[in-house]
């Protein structure tokens, strides 16, 4: 057994509660931890003077509580973060990509759906245009409503998109930062 | 021995209890949202019977919705942007609450490091 591997376990479990490592050692989940950690904690807790309770049986897999996904859908870097041995206490990585991607989608769709909106209210900028133009003689008052009308429309779609989609894009990204800015200090542990 | 309890400070707690919230309030919204369309539907429907009880002769929503394809259109995309914007704000809320458990999470990582560094 590598040495410093084994006191790196022994002392970072060191630092959990009795309560916690008596839970570790009595669930002897084997997928979550090292068969040297369960060693360290035997350690610790006789340092601590505490009897060691019986174990229930080893897990060595988990088959209905694995979350289902396709590694298509992800990297490698987000791959790498997901099958981590050492994952997070309050968060899932999983559940914050899956969040990364419903924003991306939720995005697009709202362009689309502000497109078929405004479209659908064109007859409010027409009315709005053409209170704009109401001295001007009847041909070249038209097609001046109209343009402004198809501007508004315009200028309207595109403050309406930018408001949501720029936001919602830049929460997709910093979700994704403080991710991996997690996952970096995980090496710290 | 260093209790777990010290990593977390009020800060922790605080940032913690405000992710807490930010989920369950986000679960609320998306159910909110799935059903406003619904208030919607039915606040149209009103003002037809409305305007039948008022005018007699008036085509009811259904008709109308029939008989006006345009109509039927904006009806629907009125729902759908109800439906979409609180699926935004679902996204948001959840993107906060799961934000702020990095953050804490992070914190948490370093301190563990300082303090192994310490001993």
């Amino acid at each position: 057994m590598n040495n410093d591997f084994y006191k790196q376990i022994y002392n970072n479990l060191d630092l959990k509660e009795t309560d916690e490592l008596l839970e570790i050692w009595k669930t002897n989940d084997h997928t979550e931890w090292a068969d040297e950690a369960f060693q360290a904690i035997k350690e610790i807790l006789k340092k601590r003077n505490i009897d060691i309770s019986e174990q229930d049986e080893p897990i060595y897999k988990h088959d209905q509580d694995e979350e289902e996904f396709d590694e298509n859908d992800f990297s490698e870097d987000e791959l790498k973060i997901i099958d981590d041995k050492n994952p997070p206490d309050f968060y899932d990585p999983l559940e914050v990509l899956k969040l990364t991607k419903l924003i991306d989608l939720a995005s697009t769709a709202i362009i689309v759906l502000y497109i078929i909106f405004n479209l659908m209210n064109f007859q409010s900028d027409k009315n709005i245009a053409s209170s704009f133009f109401t001295g001007y003689p009847q041909s070249s008052g038209t097609i001046l409503i109209y343009i402004s009308a198809i501007v508004l429309m315009a200028l309207n779609t595109a403050i309406g998109i930018t408001i949501v989609y720029f936001p919602l894009k830049a929460l997709a990204r910093i979700l994704k930062i403080l991710m991996e800015m997690e996952f970096k200090s995980r090496s710290a542990k | 021995m260093i209790e777990k309890e010290n990593f977390f400070s009020q800060k922790h707690k605080q940032l913690l209890s405000i992710a807490t919230w930010a989920n369950y309030i986000a679960w609320f919204i998306l159910v909110i949202s799935f059903l406003m369309p619904l208030a919607r539907y039915v606040e149209i429907q009103a003002t037809y019977i409305y305007q039948q009880t008022i005018f007699g002769q008036a085509p009811s929503l259904i008709q109308e919705l029939k008989g006006n394809p345009a109509y039927a259109i904006s009806v629907i995309t009125d729902m759908l942007t109800y439906w979409l914007r609180g699926i935004i704000y679902f996204l948001i809320a959840k993107g906060i609450s799961l934000g702020l458990n990095m953050i804490v999470e992070t914190d948490i990582n370093y301190r563990e490091k300082s303090i192994r560094e310490e001993k």
